[in-house]
């Protein structure tokens, strides 16, 4: 009695292969036509040409800018090295300006303008006593008036005198003999 | 017979052998090889050039912005050329104000000295004070950090009497005088005596002398721009004096 048996092999199953077989002849043609040496080479060509291109786009290109550059620099600055005094004229200017602007060009008040504007603001009237405070530009007359009304005058002039400015009474005296008003008034420059 | 096949096998033993060497020196030594120094070269030897090259490109960059910056700063000079005259005038005026000599408040003590005398004036006292640190006026002032160029402040104190009018008289004259003083204060007070007016006129002032350390000075005054001006209101100040 003839039996019918079916054996599996997973190892004959997995080498199955769809793609025939090469043969001989096949490999040598394969072999033959490889071009495996000639990438090769033109991987290394390459690699030379990058570098001969960088180098001539250096050489052509960014050192001649340099140079011109730094050429041009140094030709501006020999120029202005040759007009050093006039730098240092400048230089001079305006340190010596900037030392004097403000503790002394702002207090430059003459004593005759002074004077001049005390005498304005008191209309006439005989000034007595004339002060200038150390440094604050802060002025202090002493007017004799004949009578209440002559200070109100005074001090209404005063207030519309453009020159002066933060004016104010510091003191209304009564003198008895001879019967006069003594009005002590402060006020501060505008005269710069 | 049997040594000529063994020979000729051996033969081509040895001939398959060195074919299967050129081979493997063809498909695999070769390519690795190239690679290996391809590799090498782009590391070595291009990243560098490369790099090289970027730092140039920069470096071109900052040479142009050099080069514009010293363009404008050419442009400035020249313009300060041409206006030299007019600097100086002005830097005589400033020097004109705060001279360098030291005996200047001296000589202009003796100038009121003089001035008083010829208008009848006593002058009860006249001293010259402490000078003030030019530290101390740089503070007040400028705000200069450094003492290569300073200045100094001289107060002078007089106090003379005489008739309304001769003070008036001498004060105008003062008001007319070149040299340039600040006035700190005064006061000019009446007193009634033995019938007549007589006032006493009291008067600080000061001068002011500049001081500078001229080697110091120049390198100073090199390391201002000459795109800097002179503050308006210095100028303004000039061109109101020099009118």
């Amino acid at each position: 009695m003839a039996t019918n048996t079916f054996s599996f092999s997973e190892k004959k199953f997995k080498e199955f292969n769809l793609v025939p077989p090469i043969s001989k002849e096949e490999i040598k043609v394969i072999e033959k036509r490889d071009t495996t040496i000639i990438y090769s080479f033109i991987l290394l060509f390459s690699a030379a040409l990058m570098y001969f291109s960088l180098s001539m786009y250096q050489a052509i290109r960014v050192t001649p800018k340099i140079d011109s550059l730094e050429n041009e620099i140094s030709q501006i600055e020999n120029e202005i090295g040759l007009n050093q005094d006039v730098v240092i004229l400048n230089g001079e200017l305006i340190t010596k300006g900037n030392i004097l602007l403000k503790p002394i060009l702002a207090n430059d008040i003459k004593l005759r303008e002074i004077i001049d504007l005390s005498n304005d603001i008191a209309l006439g009237n005989s000034i007595v006593d004339y002060a200038l405070e150390d440094r604050e530009s802060l002025m202090v007359i002493v007017v004799t008036l004949d009578n209440i009304d002559q200070v109100i005058e005074v001090y209404r002039n005063s207030l519309v005198n453009e020159n002066i400015k933060d004016v104010s009474i510091r003191s209304v005296k009564f003198r008895n003999d001879p019967e006069r008003i003594d009005l002590e008034l402060e006020f501060r420059f505008n005269l710069i | 017979m049997d040594q000529i096949i063994t020979l000729e096998e051996r033969k081509k033993k040895e001939a398959s052998k060195s074919k299967k060497y050129a081979k493997f020196f063809k498909f695999y030594v070769v390519p690795i090889i190239s690679v290996i120094i391809f590799m090498v070269s782009i590391l070595l030897i291009i990243i560098p050039k490369f790099n090289e090259i970027t730092t140039d490109t920069t470096a071109i960059s900052s040479l142009e912005s050099e080069r514009s910056k010293a363009s404008n700063k050419l442009g400035y000079v020249r313009a300060l050329r041409s206006n030299q005259i007019e600097l100086q005038q002005n830097l005589d005026f400033l020097d004109s104000i705060a001279p360098s000599g030291s005996t200047e408040v001296i000589e202009f003590s003796e100038r009121l000295s003089s001035l008083a005398d010829r208008y009848s004036l006593e002058i009860e006292t006249q001293r010259a004070n402490d000078l003030l640190s030019a530290s101390s006026i740089n503070q007040q002032g400028s705000n200069l950090a450094d003492t290569s160029v300073t200045i100094q402040e001289i107060p002078v104190s007089f106090r003379m009497s005489g008739t309304f009018r001769n003070i008036d008289s001498f004060i105008t004259e003062l008001s007319r005088l070149d040299d340039f003083v600040i006035l700190r204060d005064f006061t000019l007070e009446g007193i009634e005596e033995e019938g007549r007016s007589l006032w006493t006129f009291e008067l600080t002032f000061s001068k002011y002398q500049f001081r500078e350390d001229s080697i110091e000075a120049t390198g100073r005054y090199l390391k201002i721009s000459p795109s800097s001006t002179l503050d308006s209101s210095i100028l303004e100040y000039i061109d109101r004096k020099q009118l």
